[in-house]
C-alpha cells in the first residue's frame, strides 16, 4: 500500500494530492510520507500548510490524488479521522465571554466523553498546558499566549492520536514562542502524542521536531527525518541549589561541555552515561541537586544562544520568511 | 541506576520520608468510553438550551430570557385566577400564542441569535467542524435547542390554564377527558409553531455574525410580515385567505383551525385555503433548514 512507511504505518501520507481552487491552485500532487513522532509542516504564508490540515481533517474535499490519516481516508471517513485528531486553528477560536474551562469541558464533550470525564480530562488538560486558576476566568481577558494554551488544550482534551497545530507560535513573544515550541515537543514526547505543527520559520521547527516537511506554493521541497538524536548531541539542563561554579568545573574536568543558563547549566550529553556521571558529581560535592531535564536543544544552538562561537545554519532554499 | 529509574523509585515511595508528596502525575491517556456523534450532537443541544435561558451562565444572560418568560406567562396567570373566581372561560389553549405573539417573537429574536452569532463571530465553528460532528449535526442541534426552548416556554402558560382548570371548574371524567384533549391539541399546535419560529429565527440569524443586526432583523421580518397580512387580511375582510400564510402565527392559527379544527382567533378562517396551510406548515421550517443547512455548508471551517 502506498501509504506504508516501510512497513510501519504512516501517521500521515499524501499520494499526488492537489488542491484546486478557481484561479489558483493550493496544492499541486504533493506526495510525502510523515512517520509517527513530531512533525513540522514548514512553508511560507499561501503554501498551502492549511489547505493540507483542513484536508488531513476531512474539512476539504481534494481536487485529486489520495491522502491517509493514521491508516483512514480523511475524504471518506473524516468523522472516524476527527474522534482520533486534535485541531487547534491559527485564527483566534476562542469566544471571549467563556472561561476556559466551560470551553473546554464543552468541547470535550462534543468530542463525545461522558460528562465526568470531560470534566476531569478539562481540569488535566488546561493543567499541563500551563493554565491554573486563570482558567475560570473569562477568555475575554487572556494575553495571546494564554490563548493560544486554550487552543492547544482544547485539541488535546479528548487525548487524541495526532493533534495538527496551525501556527501555534503566531503573534507570540520570543520568549512566548520558546515557552509554545516546549509544549509541543513535550505533546510528542511526555504525553506520547503525535504531532504535525506547522510553521513560516524552518529553524524554530527544526528545533522540536523529528521530521520536517518544506512545502513551496503548494509542492513538496523536501521531506526528511531531522538527523537522529545520537547524531546531534542532546542536552541536560541542571540546577543546584549552589555551588554551580563548583560543579561546571568539575564536570569540565570529566571533559564535558557545560554553559551556564540562568541559574541553570547546560551540559551536553555525548552517551547515555553522563546523565548518571553528572548525577554522581553533585552528590560527590555534596550540592542539592534540583533538576535533571534532559531537553533537544542542540549542543550549537545552545553555544550560539549564549553567544559563545558560531554555528552556521542551515537554511533550505527557496523556503521565505 | 539510571535517571529514569531514580526518578520512578522516587514515584513509587520508597524510602520518601514523611511528608513526601508527589505533585505532578504527569499526562495520562484517557482509556474511558467514547460515546461518538450521536453524543457530540445531544451534548451541544444540551448545551444550546441552556444558553438559551441563560443557565450556568451569568445573571445579566437569564434577565431578558426569563423576564419574557414571565411576561408570557402572566395572562395564563392571571386568566387562570378569574375562571376559578368566576364563571367566565380562561384563554383557550390554541389561541394563547396568538394573543401572546410579540413577547414571544421578542423572545425568539433575542434568543435565536445567542445560538448562532457567537460562533460565527468568534470562529467557534472549526472547533466543532473538527469533532466528529458532521455540519448539519450542528444545524440540526441549534434548531432543537430553539424549538425546544420554544415549546417550553409556549407550553409552561397552557399546563397553568390545565391545572388550574384540573383544579377548579372540572367535576366530571367527561369534563377532565375534554379539557385534556383540548390542552393537547394546544400543545401540539405549540409544538408546530416552536418548530416554525425556531427555524425561520435561526435562518434569519445566522445571516450576520452581529447579535444586535440578528435581533434587528427577525423583529423586522415579524413585524412587517404581520403588518403586511394584517392589512391585506383588513382590507379583503378576510377573503383572501391564502394572505395569512405569510407571516408564522396567522399561518398557525388558521393552520390549528383546518387541520386541528379550532376556532381561529382571526375569522373567518382559512375557509377553502385549509389545506394549503397543512402545506406551508412544512415548506416554511422545511426551506428554512434547506437554506441554514446551505448557510453552514458553505461556513468557513
Amino acid at each position: 500500500m502506498w501509504y506504508m512507511l516501510r512497513g510501519v504505518e504512516a501517521m500521515i501520507a499524501a499520494d499526488r494530492l492537489t488542491k484546486r481552487y478557481p484561479g489558483v491552485t493550493a496544492l499541486d500532487e504533493l506526495t510525502l510520507e510523515v512517520p509517527p513522532g513530531i512533525a513540522g509542516l514548514v512553508g511560507a504564508n499561501g503554501a498551502g500548510k492549511t489547505t493540507l490540515i483542513k484536508i488531513l481533517l476531512g474539512l476539504l474535499p481534494a481536487t485529486g490524488g489520495g491522502v491517509r490519516v493514521l491508516g483512514l481516508d480523511p475524504t471518506r471517513q473524516g468523522g472516524r479521522v476527527r474522534a482520533l485528531v486534535g485541531y487547534m486553528p491559527e485564527h483566534d477560536c476562542l469566544p471571549p465571554d467563556l472561561s476556559a474551562t466551560e470551553l473546554v469541558v464543552h468541547m470535550a464533550r462534543v468530542s463525545g466523553l461522558p460528562a465526568t470525564a470531560a470534566r476531569e480530562r478539562a481540569a488535566d488538560t488546561l493543567r499541563h498546558v500551563g493554565l491554573y486558576e486563570e482558567r475560570y476566568r473569562h477568555i475575554g481577558g487572556y494575553s495571546t499566549g494564554m490563548r493560544q494554551r486554550v487552543k492547544l488544550a482544547q485539541a488535546l482534551v479528548h487525548d487524541p492520536r495526532l493533534v495538527l497545530l496551525d501556527e501555534p507560535t503566531n503573534g507570540l513573544d520570543p520568549a512566548g514562542r520558546t515557552e509554545m515550541l516546549d509544549l509541543v515537543r513535550r505533546v510528542g514526547t511526555e504525553f506520547g502524542i503525535s504531532v504535525l505543527v506547522s510553521s513560516h520559520h524552518l529553524a524554530e521547527v527544526e528545533r522540536v521536531c523529528d521530521h520536517v516537511v518544506v512545502i513551496d506554493a503548494g509542492r513538496l521541497l523536501r521531506s526528511s527525518a531531522i538527523a537522529s538524536f545520537t547524531g546531534r548531541s542532546a542536552v541536560l539542563a541542571v540546577e543546584v541549589l549552589e555551588g554551580a561554579e563548583q560543579l561546571a568545573e568539575r564536570l569540565g574536568g570529566l571533559g564535558m561541555a557545560v554553559v551556564p543558563d540562568h541559574r541553570q547549566l547546560l551540559v551536553e550529553l555525548r552517551g547515555e552515561g553522563d546523565t548518571d556521571l553528572v548525577r554522581d558529581a553533585a552528590a560527590d560535592l555534596g550540592l542539592g541537586l534540583v533538576r535533571l531535564e534532559q531537553r533537544r536543544h542542540r549542543i550549537e544552538d545552545v553555544f550560539r544562544e549564549s553567544g559563545e562561537g558560531p554555528v552556521p545554519v542551515e537554511e533550505v532554499a527557496g523556503v521565505r520568511g | 541506576m539510571s535517571v529514569a529509574e531514580s526518578r520512578a523509585e522516587g514515584l513509587a515511595g520508597g524510602g520518601a520520608g514523611p511528608g513526601a508528596r508527589i505533585h505532578d502525575i504527569g499526562y495520562r491517556h484517557y482509556e474511558g468510553p467514547r460515546l461518538g456523534r450521536g453524543r457530540a450532537v445531544v451534548a451541544l443541544y444540551l448545551q444550546g438550551l441552556r444558553a438559551v435561558f441563560g443557565l450556568g451562565r451569568p445573571a445579566r444572560y437569564k434577565v431578558v430570557p426569563f423576564l419574557l418568560l414571565g411576561i408570557i406567562c402572566a395572562p395564563a396567570v392571571i386568566s387562570a385566577a378569574v375562571a376559578a373566581l368566576t364563571p367566565l372561560q380562561p384563554i383557550a389553549y390554541a389561541s394563547y400564542a396568538y394573543y401572546l405573539q410579540l413577547p414571544v417573537m421578542l423572545f425568539v429574536a433575542a434568543q435565536a441569535p445567542q445560538l448562532v452569532t457567537g460562533d460565527l463571530r468568534f470562529r467557534v465553528l472549526p472547533l466543532y467542524f473538527s469533532r466528529p460532528l458532521e455540519r448539519s449535526d450542528y444545524v440540526w442541534a441549534r434548531v432543537g435547542s430553539l424549538a425546544t426552548a420554544l415549546l417550553v416556554v409556549l407550553g409552561i402558560p397552557l399546563a397553568i390554564i390545565f391545572l388550574a382548570a384540573l383544579l377548579g371548574h372540572v367535576h366530571s371524567w367527561n369534563d377532565a377527558w375534554s379539557e385534556t384533549r383540548r390542552f393537547l391539541v394546544g400543545v401540539g399546535g405549540a409544538a408546530v409553531l416552536a418548530l416554525v419560529l425556531a427555524a425561520l429565527g435561526l435562518a434569519i440569524a445566522s445571516l450576520t455574525r452581529v447579535r444586535a443586526f440578528a435581533i434587528a432583523a427577525v423583529i423586522g421580518v415579524y413585524l412587517v410580515s404581520s403588518t403586511v397580512v394584517a392589512t391585506v387580511l383588513g382590507v379583503t375582510h378576510g377573503t383572501a385567505a391564502v394572505a395569512g400564510l405569510f407571516t408564522p402565527f396567522q399561518l398557525l392559527d388558521w393552520f390549528q383551525a383546518w387541520a386541528l379544527r379550532v376556532t381561529p382567533v382571526a375569522r373567518p378562517g382559512p375557509g377553502e385555503a385549509g389545506p394549503l396551510y397543512g402545506v406551508a406548515v412544512v415548506l416554511l421550517p422545511a426551506g428554512c433548514l434547506a437554506a441554514l443547512l446551505l448557510r453552514y455548508r458553505r461556513a468557513e471551517a
